[in-house]
């Protein structure tokens, strides 16, 4: 089955067009990467796939036309905004009662919190997180009710290297599991070596769409992952980020407090697209 | 389909009953309505049942001032308040709909508002119990009555305030505009229009009660004198021309509001952006 498809899919604001006529299918148990520029149309795609601002074509997730059906499409999908903006007065224990009671699944709430550490966070009130943990916690009601599909709009900002490496075991599990991921990110965040597809946005238009090592074959990203040692700052050169992070991990390093140098995200989409 | 209607509603009136706004309203509202009990009882004594009638009035005027001010306010702040927080967005990725969210948000205000309203009230009653009647309390039950029909008017137009405008400085400012022409201004232009275009006894019954705030008045006044005789000749020319059904459409003339501000601003939340 198909997990998401999508037909001549095209949103306008006012007079300038956000989404021009994008037609894919991602399969189910597919994990895929949308990639673009800011201002490329991802979040607003991710919006409609989502069935929460309206479009025109058609979209369908897992067999439910999002129109019709935006409210049973949504119990089957996690999703991590890129803006996470909770309402202040919310303890995280209340929202995660919040969002598991209005899918309608019981959950652990040290299991779910745990995922991301933020066990010891249970009673604190949601506006006194930083934007981390904010993000972590997107992350973790997410995955309540253990979703369908997963679709995150630039997950890794304000995410320090180890959560980064958490976030990318736990897509790589999804995938695993046969669950569909679909993750939008302005630069290749690392994630290209876990993912099987890459969709690629521009203008509001789907330019391409390729396969995860054609990518890695073509663009060749290289990323510097700068990490403070006894002597000052090392540097250390890798095209597969996340298996660095963690050989730096197990070799004794402070991974939490590394630098990481992404590949230059306009370079890389001009390298992509030919 | 099961709903998350009551969860919402339930989750809306937990932080409006938390809310600081929500306290004031009932400290304000709960003081002044005590006060004015305790002085019509100070005066029966010396000038005997016309006291009473004096308190009541009193409680009237701060009823047609006090409720439609903070329902209209409330609700006007409820949508464009989420919008502007960016939680909007979070919320609606929930498997919910945009109608279940928009009728939540006009329930769970309309619940906050009457229970802290009957919590004045009752206050109130329970005072003026110790020297009253039976048949006065009757009358502050239907004066209560009537300052429900009022907080399900102005919450219908509050929520549509709150649907069409796109921060909460636009909605404060709009929210009053109305309050004052339905509390002020639109008396002021009946007074210029009966002496300007000589009007007739009907027409002015007729404008006085397309103002849902002048309905609940008039309804408030008949509970206290069913002669209604406060109003003079027209008072004399209803009771006389149409009995008792002069009341229905007292009482439909707000529901109307009410109605139509919610229909018309869910009508535009379902098609409007994040």
């Amino acid at each position: 089955m198909l997990a998401v498809e999508l037909e001549g899919v095209s949103k306008w604001f006012g007079e300038n067009l956000a989404l021009d006529n994008i037609s894919m299918v991602i399969e189910e148990g597919q994990s895929v990467l949308l990639l673009g520029p800011n201002g490329a149309g991802k979040s607003t795609l991710l919006r409609c796939i989502l069935g929460i601002i309206d479009f025109k074509g058609r979209i369908s997730v897992l067999g439910l036309d999002v129109r019709k059906h935006g409210r049973e499409v949504r119990r089957h999908v996690g999703y991590v905004p890129q803006n996470i903006r909770y309402q202040e007065g919310f303890s995280v224990m209340e929202l995660v009662d919040h969002v598991s009671d209005i899918k309608g699944v019981d959950v652990f709430l040290d299991e779910s919190l745990s995922q991301f550490r933020l066990e010891d966070m249970a009673y604190a009130k949601v506006g006194s997180l930083s934007s981390g943990m904010r993000q972590r916690l997107a992350i973790s009601l997410a995955l309540i009710g253990d979703p369908q599909l997963l679709i995150l709009d630039e997950p890794f900002n304000n995410l320090d290297p180890v959560a980064r490496n958490r976030l990318s075991e736990l897509l790589g599990d999804m995938a695993r599991r046969g669950k569909t991921v679909v993750v939008s990110v302005h630069t290749m965040s690392g994630l290209i070596h876990s993912f099987d597809g890459v969709a690629v946005l521009n203008g509001g238009r789907l330019v391409k769409m390729m396969k995860a090592e054609e990518v890695v074959r073509v663009a060749r990203p290289v990323y510097k992952i700068h990490i403070r040692v006894e002597e000052g700052w090392r540097t250390y050169n890798t095209e597969n980020l996340f298996a660095t992070l963690k050989e730096l991990e197990e070799g004794g390093y402070d991974v939490s407090s590394a630098w990481i140098e992404e590949p230059d995200a306009e370079e890389l989409l001009r390298t992509i697209i030919g | 389909m099961s709903t998350a209607l009551p969860l919402l509603v339930k989750r809306g009136l937990q932080s409006l009953l938390m809310s600081r706004w929500m306290l004031g309203y009932v400290v304000v509202f709960t003081s002044l309505s005590l006060t004015f009990s305790y002085l019509g009882i100070l005066g029966l004594g010396t000038v005997g049942f016309r006291a009473f009638s004096g308190a009541l009035a009193a409680v009237i005027n701060l009823n047609l001032y006090a409720v439609p001010l903070i329902s209209i306010i409330t609700a006007s702040f409820s949508i464009v308040a989420e919008r502007e927080h960016g939680t909007l967005e979070f919320q609606l990725s929930l498997p919910i709909t945009r109608s279940e969210f928009f009728a939540a948000k006009a329930i769970a205000i309309m619940l906050a508002i009457s229970l802290a309203t009957m919590l004045g009230y009752g206050l109130a009653g329970w005072y003026l119990m110790l020297v009253l009647t039976d048949a006065d309390l009757l009358i502050f039950m239907n004066i209560l009555a009537s300052s429900l029909l009022m907080v399900f008017s102005f919450v219908g137009l509050g929520m549509l305030i709150s649907a069409v405008t796109g921060n909460r400085f636009t909605a404060l400012a709009l929210s009053i505009a109305v309050w004052m022409f339905f509390s002020l201004i639109y008396e002021m232009l009946l007074m210029v229009s009966v002496i300007l275009f000589r009007l007739s006894a009907t027409d002015l019954w007729i404008l006085m009660t397309l103002n849902p705030l002048e309905a609940s008045r008039l309804v408030m006044i008949y509970s206290v004198d069913p002669s209604m005789s406060f109003l003079g000749e027209l008072g004399n020319f209803l009771i006389r021309e149409m009995g008792d059904i002069f009341l229905y459409p007292l009482i439909a003339v707000p529901l109307g509001y009410g109605f139509l501000g919610l229909i018309l601003g869910l009508n535009h939340f379902r098609r409007s952006e994040l």
